[in-house]
Parts: structure tokens; sequence; C-alpha cells
């Protein structure tokens, strides 16, 4: 869907804010009513469902990076050393 | 608003949620499906379970459109409706590939009238003929997908062609007479369930 039949004066997500707001949808941080915008667009876009695909398969592909990476044992135990030696001079 | 609501869901083919890409338990026989609860269920959106209102049908559109049971407290959204669960009744038979050729058609229609009214070639040129083209795409393709997606593109078309030629007023009216227009398909007698252009509120339980 060419951006030329958008129009800013009615309440449509272009594919431009699409893009812009494409993290926060996948992270379902958009409020409700943003949310359903996007979601309306996705309905007549194939390119923007297309790029959301491809945004997902490139997240799935990222080993460790939709959650975060636990830290070694070892990593730890120095954190927990840093912070009582931290409390202690507190 | 509490109690359980009759409302409408577009779906993928499959009965599959075309954001969620969840799998709906369908109806047996007279048995409409199970509940489904929102965010307690794997695959479902944490805030709860989506439909929307008739007059809201044109901007959902997909292969599959369904009556669904909304229970709990109901939250109405912008464009659609949100409950704690719901479940699928039936299916709206007669929203098929056939009968979304047939609305890309209209709509196609619906956007050269459009155009063709003073001012209208020089605000929406272009755009009718891109709606026609969609439409002839629905019309030739025997992908479920392809015509559900073309339905939705020339109702997308024809409503923001009424925007530029004739302002916020025609755009509101084609997507009521979009919303008509599916309504009647949907709301035909052996459907039985459907209210108007409203979700049809049951007695509270």
């Amino acid at each position: 869907m060419a951006d030329s039949h958008r129009n800013s004066t009615i309440d449509e997500v272009t594919c431009r804010e699409f893009v812009e707001l494409i993290t926060d949808y996948w992270e379902g941080a958009l409020p409700g009513e943003r949310t359903e915008l996007v979601e309306q667009h996705l309905v007549i876009c194939d390119s923007c469902k297309t790029y959301l695909e491809q945004f997902e398969a490139l997240v799935e592909a990222l080993p460790g990076a939709a959650e975060p990476e636990s830290p070694t044992r070892e990593a730890e135990q120095t954190l927990l050393a840093a912070f009582r030696e931290w409390r202690a001079g507190g | 608003m509490n109690g359980t609501v009759v409302a409408y869901k577009f779906l993928r083919s499959g009965a599959v949620g075309p954001f969620s890409g969840f799998r709906w338990p369908r109806p047996a026989g007279d048995r409409p499906g199970e509940w489904v609860e929102g965010g307690g269920t794997a695959g479902v959106c944490d805030d709860g379970i989506h439909a929307c209102e008739a007059r809201h049908l044109p901007l959902w559109i997909w292969e599959e459109l369904w009556a669904v049971e909304l229970d709990g407290p109901l939250q109405p959204g912008r464009a659609k409706l949100r409950a704690r669960r719901g479940r699928l009744l039936h299916r709206v038979d007669r929203w098929s590939p056939v009968s979304a050729r047939a609305f890309a058609d209209a709509c196609a229609g619906r956007a050269e009238e459009h155009v063709a009214a003073p001012g209208g070639a020089a605000t929406a040129a272009g755009m009718a003929a891109d709606g026609r083209a969609a439409a002839a795409a629905a019309a030739n393709s025997e992908d479920p997908y392809v015509t559900a997606r073309g339905a939705a593109v020339c109702a997308y078309i024809a409503a923001t062609t009424a925007l530029r030629v004739a302002g916020h007023a025609a755009y509101r009216a084609e997507r009521a007479w979009q919303a008509e227009w599916l309504l009647s398909t949907a709301d035909g007698p052996e459907s039985g369930l459907l209210g108007r252009f409203q979700a049809r509120r049951r007695d509270s339980v």
C-alpha cells in the first residue's frame, strides 16, 4: 500500500509510522489504541506484514536476544562480593 | 459492563488469530467452542480476548468471520471490544471468497464513483485504479487470503478516496456503508444470532 494513499488527518497508521512503532508493538509496549491502529494497518498492508515477519525472524535467529542472559556463577559471586563490600562501607 | 455479548471476530483460515497466531477451539455440532481466557492461555493476548462490533467489521477483514461470545468485564476500545474470556459460537459461512470478491468489486466501484465526483479526479487520481486492480486480483485468485486481503484493501481505498474527495464525514459514511454490506452478508437468515451494528448484549450471568 503506497503511502500516497494516506491522509494525516485521519487516524490511520502509515507505513513509515509502522516502522517506527514496530519494536514497541512487538514488545507489547504500545497503548491499546495505538496497537489497534497498527493492527488495522497490518490488515491492509502486505509490505508491513512482511517487514514484521522479517523482524520476528531476525529476533528469533539471534541467540539470547529475546531473553536477558543470566550471569555466570563467577560473575554473580563477583557482583555479590562488590555489593557486600559497598554495604559494609556504607 | 458485565455479562455476555455476542460480537464478531475475523480470523485467518483454520480459525487462527491473525495477530496472535492462536488456533481457536472450534464449535462441535451445536456446542460452542471452549472458552478461551485472555492472558491465561498460551498464545493469546495478555490483555484479554478481542472482537468487534458490526460497525468495525471493515477494519478487520480476514478469511473467516465468526460469531464470538465474550464474557466478563467488557472494555470497548476505539475499534474493538476486549473481554476476560471468549468462545466461538459459529462461523458465518456466508463470508467466503465469493462474497469477499463481491465486496471488493463493490468497494472498487464506490471508489470510482468518488473519483468521478466534482473535484475527485484531481485529489484522488490513481486511487480508484488501484482499487480496481486489487478487486481484479481478488477476482482472479482461488487463495482465500488473497481474496480477503483484496476485500480489505478495496474497502480501505474506497474509504480513503471518500476522505480525499469529500472529507471526514464521507470517510465515516463509506465505512458505515461497508459495515452495512458486510452485515447484510453476515446477518443472513441462517446466521440467526447477530444483531445489527451493535454487539448484542445477552442477559447478565
